[in-house]
């Protein structure tokens, strides 16, 4: 073969290699951008150095097959000379006769070869920009990915959605600061000398105070609602425990005498004058009844009351309800019928200590009952908290914010007193003017009638400035919802 | 690898001169028609016979003669005509007294034993006539009686047709015109050639043309060509025009659908071959190229092709829809 055509083959091998190697890695860089941006740029995890070894890598093992690809035989290599640069076939006869004798054959040999030591190699510019181009797209397209991909990580928000769960948010936290902790010891020490029953003071501040030592330990929001709540619970509980009207309330709901549950009902209401009126209402009820069966009725279910609320004997309420079902089960045993002896036993219910002891129990479990709610409120206002934090904590919970029903014939005023309406309040409370020799039956009075001079009081010490300013709106708040007193 | 003849690597580089010499000496007689005479030296170098198409008085017979006069070559001119015998044309026994006075039967040459021969006017000979010429066309060698006369070589004839005067006229049927290598069509010279051809006859009416080489440098020369090399592709590019011209093919283009009635004969490619070898030396190149097939495609395909009525409607000639052959083989 002449050195004409050497020449030209060594021409066509370079230009293969370059566009071989060019192809193969654009093709590479090119399929590495769209995968980057097709996955959600979850590859850049891997360090960039690495895709683009892995895509350069790729590339040139692309070019090498790329050029046994575009690689020509010979014959081919002739034919493409031939018509780049014109030569009628000369070329390409050249090389299909090369192993042939003849005096024509060689003078043809002669002749292409002469034509080609005539021509000046052309390099195929064309295909060799056109590669070149693709070369530097694919790098453009390759560079434009990951610049999107430093773009898309400085803005989270465009940050395009993945298929995993979300993050959970951070916690909010929590420091206990010197207003939490001065204002719980506040709330321990009104406690200590509130006229809390003695069986559930300890327990209360003992609770308090474990709550108050927890403070510095808490870290996050939830984790101090948590404690807090329990705190609620724990306070509602222990109080709930020595409030027997409670439990006895709460069983009573059970049952389906009316009586039994319109005297529960009244009693957890520690509304004296409601218990003795209902006792009175029963006892007129069962000497109407001829047959004795409400009285039978009666007798078993505040037995099995009894029996079921395990309230301590020497409870006064308890002592009272078992004076009443002993004289229920005795009309019950007595086989004569007598309607003077029934009206008899009942009267002595009237006449008796009955109506003293529940005279005497419920406005202690009224002071009780204030202490519990007023320690609910003081730890709800120290640490935040709302009522839908305590309804979130009570799903099928009534402790937290356990409140009667309501008695069906008796409108729902609120508070706990006889429905009358006096002054924005029918609670119970303590006479501030109490005084000592004065009989306990009489140290309890409608809050309504009283509240003008704790107003007054409380106006008198904001004015000199012995409440604080976050505590003086708390209170000209809580006076301020309620109406003005008449009279006062 | 054998080494190459010098004498005859020089032969082959005297080819193209050889046949510009030819050239050269025929246009002291024939002006203009560069086409016709480059087409009749390729097919006397190839061994084949022309078919000629054009009226008269367009020097058909001048430029047979002239060319007889530059090749050195006997040339004898037949005029067909509708009572010629086909023994008119190649001989017959004649009884003639010898020089002893005895009668004796010999056999008296007819005009065809000669190198070059014109046959003028092919047409308007019977069929019977026809094929008797057209058969010592193919064999070159004439059969009378019992004895068997060769004609020299190289052996040619130009067949002519009148395209005017179709009245009583025996038009050859396709199996006999394939025979022919090439039908070339002589054109009315344009004005200027005109001028110099009346110039030129107002001087002499005789030819002038001398001889430059003589049979056996033909003979050689058709061997010579012969041995021109041609790659597998254009061989079959030159099968693909032909079998391109066939409308019954499924693989044929859409011109060739639309406008051929009937496609050429296998007769076709030989000649492309054979004839685009000859016209590759005579051009200097040592090789056949697709040019060369192209520029011989309708001289070799003309008088082989027969196109419909559609053609005709859409006043499209045979070269025309040749043409079309040409581009559509040539994509793909």
């Amino acid at each position: 073969m002449g050195e004409g055509f050497k020449r030209f083959k060594r021409q066509f091998l370079i230009e293969t290699i370059i566009k071989s190697v060019l192809s193969g890695i654009a093709l590479s860089l090119t399929v590495t951008a769209v995968l980057l941006i097709l996955d959600g740029y979850e590859w850049i995890s891997l360090l960039l150095a690495y895709i683009l070894l892995i895509g350069v890598s790729s590339g040139i093992l692309l070019g090498l097959a790329l050029f046994f690809l575009l690689w020509r035989s010979d014959i081919k290599i002739a034919r493409k000379i031939d018509r780049r640069y014109g030569l009628n076939e000369k070329i390409e006869t050249m090389v299909a006769y090369r192993d042939d004798d003849g005096d024509i054959k060689e003078l043809q040999r002669q002749d292409a070869d002469s034509a080609l030591n005539n021509e000046t190699i052309k390099p195929e510019w064309k295909s060799i920009a056109l590669t070149i181009v693709a070369f530097v797209l694919s790098i453009a397209l390759l560079v434009g990915a990951i610049v999107v991909l430093q773009l898309k990580e400085d803005d989270p928000i465009d940050s395009p959605p993945d298929n995993t769960d979300p993050e959970p948010p951070p916690k909010e936290e929590f420091e206990a600061t010197d207003h939490h902790k001065i204002a719980l010891e506040a709330l321990i020490r009104e406690v200590e000398e509130s006229n809390l029953q003695d069986s559930a003071k300890a327990p209360v501040i003992a609770e308090l105070t474990l709550l108050l030592s927890k403070l510095d330990e808490i870290e996050y929001m939830e984790d101090m609602k948590t404690y807090v709540i329990s705190s609620i619970k724990n306070v509602q509980g222990i109080i709930n425990t020595v409030n027997t009207t409670y439990a006895f309330y709460i069983y009573a709901e059970k049952s389906s005498n009316a009586h039994l549950k319109n005297l529960a009902y009244d009693m957890y209401s520690l509304s004296v004058d409601a218990t003795v009126a209902e006792l009175n209402t029963i006892c007129t009820a069962l000497i109407e009844d001829k047959t004795k069966g409400e009285i039978i009725s009666l007798k078993d279910e505040l037995g099995a009351l009894l029996k079921n609320s395990k309230m301590p004997s020497e409870d006064k309420l308890c002592m009272a309800m078992q004076e009443i079902f002993d004289v229920l089960l005795a009309i019950s045993e007595d086989d004569t019928y007598s309607e003077s002896y029934i009206t008899t036993k009942l009267d002595s219910l009237l006449n008796t200590d009955t109506p003293k002891k529940i005279r005497e129990i419920l406005p202690t479990q009224r002071l009780n009952e204030d202490v519990k709610i007023h320690v609910v409120n003081e730890l709800m206002r120290i640490f935040g908290l709302t009522e839908e934090d305590l309804k979130d904590e009570s799903q099928g919970d009534d402790t937290v914010t356990d409140e009667p029903e309501g008695r069906p014939e008796q409108g729902d005023d609120g508070g706990f007193g006889t429905g009358e309406t006096l002054f924005g309040s029918n609670d119970i409370v303590i006479d501030p003017k109490l005084e000592p020799e004065k009989d306990i039956s009489e140290i309890y009075v409608e809050y309504g009638t009283i509240i003008g001079r704790y107003d007054g009081k409380i106006t008198e010490m904001i004015a000199i400035g012995e409440i604080s300013e976050e505590l003086a709106k708390i209170l000209e708040k809580y006076f301020s919802v309620l109406t003005t007193p008449k009279g006062e | 690898m054998k080494q190459p003849n010098v004498e005859n690597i020089e032969k082959v580089k005297k080819f193209s001169e050889t046949v510009s010499l030819i050239k050269t000496e025929l246009r002291k007689d024939v002006v203009g028609q560069n086409e016709i005479v480059d087409n009749i030296i390729i097919a006397i170098i190839a061994g084949g016979n022309v078919l000629l198409e054009g009226v008269p008085g367009v020097g058909k017979t001048r430029l047979v003669r002239s060319l007889a006069r530059t090749l050195s070559l006997p040339f004898s001119r037949i005029q067909f005509t509708p009572d010629l015998m086909p023994s008119d044309v190649t001989g017959t026994n004649v009884i003639e007294k010898d020089a002893d006075g005895k009668m004796v039967s010999s056999f008296r040459k007819g005009p065809i034993f000669a190198n070059l021969v014109l046959a003028d006017e092919i047409n308007r000979a019977t069929p019977k006539t026809q094929s008797a010429m057209l058969e010592v066309m193919q064999e070159h060698k004439i059969t009378v009686g019992n004895q068997t006369y060769k004609l020299n070589e190289p052996f040619f004839v130009l067949a002519t047709e009148n395209p005017i005067e179709q009245d009583g006229t025996y038009p050859l049927p396709e199996a006999q015109m394939d025979r022919f290598v090439f039908k070339l069509i002589m054109e009315f010279p344009s004005d200027d050639e005109l001028v110099d051809i009346v110039n030129m006859t107002q001087i002499t009416l005789d030819e002038t043309a001398n001889a430059v080489v003589d049979g056996p440098t033909i003979l050689e020369m058709r061997k010579l060509a012969s041995q021109v090399p041609v790659i597998d592709d254009i061989v079959r590019y030159a099968v693909n025009l032909v079998s391109n011209t066939h409308r019954e093919l499924s693989k044929s283009p859409e011109s060739a659908k639309k406008y051929i009635k009937y496609g050429a004969s296998p007769r076709a490619a030989q000649a492309l071959i054979t004839c685009a070898k000859v016209r590759a030396l005579i051009n200097g190149n040592y090789n056949v190229s697709y040019e060369d097939i192209n520029a011989l495609a309708r001289p070799v395909l003309r008088h082989r092709i027969k196109i419909n009525y559609t053609a005709v409607n859409e006043k499209l000639t045979v070269d025309d829809v040749i043409g079309m052959v040409i581009r559509e083989t040539s994509k793909k």
